[in-house]
């Protein structure tokens, strides 16, 4: 696979630099990106109904529309470009895709169960499912880890800095 | 000159009280360990830790932050160095003579050359920004609403501009970065804007939110994607003061670059990655060995880290005189000082002589105090890379979560993050950057207000904008830079070959030294890494 990629090892700086600062690179193997256009144009829609229903105003006399009203058509604008210069991009493979979602999904649900457990009994679920099933640690220091951490966080923001955190 | 001098008197009178002390010490202490975290660099850190200044005094907020991020820059060096594995951009540079010399082992002295070079680096830089800023403050003052526009908007264009990577992106990532900024109320009218009935968003969204959701939780996912680093199997670096031939060697290009790293790092959106590029191909060029470069370069190594932190100490400069952050990490500072109701900007000076003198003042004292830490320490610190990023990333989640929380006592706020670390993920697999996102949120309230004014002042007449001089001139430099890319990217288009065959000559000597595995040195065993401590896009091996 390494002889596969030759032109991603020739480019060390321009590769390196370009997956740290979130930018393309077209010659990256992957499909073309029509998600972003499509997206983008579904974000300006609800972005330009409300601004035009607050009032645009004028450009002598600005109205509390106008501004994000000018942003959004400044993303609209950007749509034709982005689907002319057809970047690619690295999708990730189903098994990136689940270790992505064992972490957001229950971090979404710590929300409303914090209400119900606090922040140690809400908390040391998720450690638990990010220590042993997304960084793959053993049971043991995954248990560890699902424990401590919440309780140690705790300690520190409520305990030290007098935040207003229930522990359970 | 009497001013400045009193200034710094004054400053180090705020710096030297034992509480502010304390700050600057953890600040580059949590900064250093931190940055050490391999995957995450000085925006996160500094988002991650931003919930936590809120209970402290302006000055000594911004201290802390300030040594979180000129500490985690030194700290980024070290798993840069010892596992090829960089915490941001400009961290990749030093990839390239940092790690083959680790693998010829040399980690030590690489390691104790860019604990000097960033000292010297940012000395020289901080030096320069005492007594460049209070001139330049002089100057602002006289900044009306269009100046402030342009100013603003030059700011965010340039990070735009001067960023690798697709400009239409960035430009639709900034955008989105201002839309977000509008929610909530109105600053003239305070009619509710974008909060689609929702109570909480009247409110606006927590610069926190944000900042920690991006970078923080956004951070986490990737890394999850991409699978944890493993952590250093061996952590034995041997000798850490360089010889006297290597401070021969590298001494010119320290000078050379902490220059260098001054003079872009005040340039919005010039900060740590250009300088630390610039200051390695001017070396190259200055270098009497440029064949070394790429392959365990002494010089070339020195150069990187002493831009990179030159820039990060000087990229204060606007931020403190012109209330406008450079880059992502400053507007996250500006962000902070928000929170304390400060505004910076050109009364800064004036208004808060405290926080203005006081953080520069603190700045020296944090440079000496990263020297100690990383001199006589660096053994420790290099010891604590041998925590897989599997226990990390957990820990790093919980601080993430409850520091959201305790600046508002808002679940809600809680629920935002998560949300734009989603956002943040998605964003980043799209290849759109979150840098002009962050700067874009942090800027919008400020070009809405200067924008929506200047209107006002002018009826309606863009002419406002081109009658001044101070815009006059900040556009003209933002045409030149704008020509600039699109002539060096045709060029670049134009020569893909010269280009490729010289890189691939380059990669061919990293390539055949990397493979020759590790080679001990006279000076320590080379360092060994631990089972999966890869981070995308630093290793060849990453698409296998």
């Amino acid at each position: 696979m390494r002889n596969s990629q030759p032109a991603r090892e020739q480019e060390p700086l321009r590769e390196h630099l370009d997956d740290f600062e979130g930018t393309p690179q077209l010659d990256e193997p992957g499909p073309v990106d029509w998600w972003s256009p499509v997206v983008l144009a579904a974000l300006a829609a609800v972005v330009i109904i409300p601004a035009v229903q607050l009032g645009l105003g004028s450009i002598a006399r600005p109205g509390p529309g106008l501004w994000p009203f000018l942003n959004a058509m400044l993303v609209v604008a950007a749509i034709p470009l982005l689907l002319a210069t057809r970047h690619r991009f690295h999708p990730p493979n189903r098994s990136e895709l689940t270790r992505v979602a064992l972490v957001a999904g229950p971090l979404l649900l710590f929300v409303p169960a914090y209400d119900w457990l606090g922040l140690i009994g809400a908390g040391a679920p998720v450690m638990l499912i990010v220590a042993r099933f997304v960084a793959r640690m053993r049971w043991r220091t995954s248990i560890l880890i699902a424990v401590i951490a919440p309780a140690a966080v705790y300690a520190l923001f409520a305990l030290a800095l007098g935040v207003n955190l229930r522990p359970f | 000159m009497t001013d400045i001098l009193a200034g710094l008197g004054h400053g180090f009178s705020v710096a030297f009280q034992p509480e502010n002390l304390l700050f600057v010490l953890i600040g580059v202490t949590v900064g250093t360990l931190i940055g050490l975290i391999p995957g995450l660099g000085p925006v996160a850190t500094i988002a991650l830790l931003l919930p936590l200044t809120f209970s402290l005094d302006p000055a000594g907020a911004v201290m802390m932050l300030a040594g979180i991020y000129y500490g985690s820059m030194y700290g980024g060096r070290i798993p840069a160095i010892l596992l090829r594995l960089p915490g941001d951009a400009s961290a990749v540079v030093t990839t390239f003579d940092g790690y083959p010399l680790a693998q010829q082992g040399r980690a030590g002295p690489a390691l104790g050359i860019t604990a000097i070079g960033s000292f010297l680096g940012g000395t020289v830089a901080i030096i320069g920004l005492s007594f460049l800023a209070p001139t330049l403050a002089g100057v602002a003052k006289s900044v009306g609403s269009p100046d402030m526009f342009v100013l603003a908007a030059m700011g965010l264009l340039m990070i735009v501009f001067l960023g690798s990577g697709s400009k239409v992106k960035a430009i639709v990532s900034a955008a989105l970065g201002v839309i977000v900024a509008t929610v909530g109320l109105d600053p003239t009218t305070a009619d509710p804007r974008l909060t689609y009935g929702s109570f909480e968003l009247t409110a606006g969204v927590s610069i926190v939110a944000v900042a920690v959701g991006l970078f923080g939780i956004g951070e986490i996912l990737y890394n999850a994607q991409q699978g944890f680093y493993g952590g250093l199997a061996r952590s034995a670096i041997g000798r850490v003061l360089p010889t006297r031939a290597d401070w021969l060697m590298t001494r010119m290009a320290i000078l050379r670059s902490s220059i260098i790293g001054f003079f872009i790092g005040i340039i919005p959106g010039g900060g740590g990655t250009i300088s630390a590029v610039v200051a390695y191909g001017a070396e190259r060029r200055f270098s009497r060995h440029p064949e070394k470069f790429g392959k365990g370069a002494m010089d070339g190594l020195a150069a990187t880290e002493t831009a990179d932190n030159s820039s990060s100490n000087s990229s204060f400069l606007p931020l403190l005189t012109l209330g406008v952050p450079p880059n992502p990490v400053l507007a996250l500072i500006f962000g902070a000082l928000l929170l304390h109701n400060i505004t910076p900007g050109p009364q800064l000076i004036d208004e808060y002589p405290d926080v203005f003198w006081g953080v520069i003042a603190s700045m020296y004292v944090g440079n000496i105090l990263l020297l100690i830490l990383n001199l006589p320490l660096i053994g420790l610190f290099v010891r604590l890379l041998r925590i897989p990023g599997g226990i990390m990333a957990p820990i790093i989640l919980m601080v993430a979560v409850a520091g959201v929380y305790s600046v508002r006592n808002s679940m809600f706020d809680v629920l935002l993050a998560v949300i734009f670390g989603i956002v943040g993920y998605v964003l980043r697999t799209f290849n759109f950057g979150l840098g002009p996102f962050v700067l874009g949120f942090i800027l919008g309230p400020l070009l809405e207000e200067h924008f929506r004014r200047s209107m006002v002042l002018s009826d309606g007449s863009f002419m406002i904008f081109l009658t001044r001089p101070i815009p006059l001139v900040l556009m003209s430099l933002l045409l030149a830079v704008i020509i600039w890319t699109v002539a060096d990217s045709r060029r670049k288009n134009m020569r893909p070959t010269i280009d490729q065959f010289r890189e691939a000559e380059r990669a061919e000597g990293v390539v055949a030294e990397s493979d020759s595995g590790a080679r001990p040195g006279s000076e320590g065993e080379p360092v060994e890494e631990g089972d999966t401590p890869r981070h995308p896009g630093t290793d060849p091996r990453h698409d296998a």
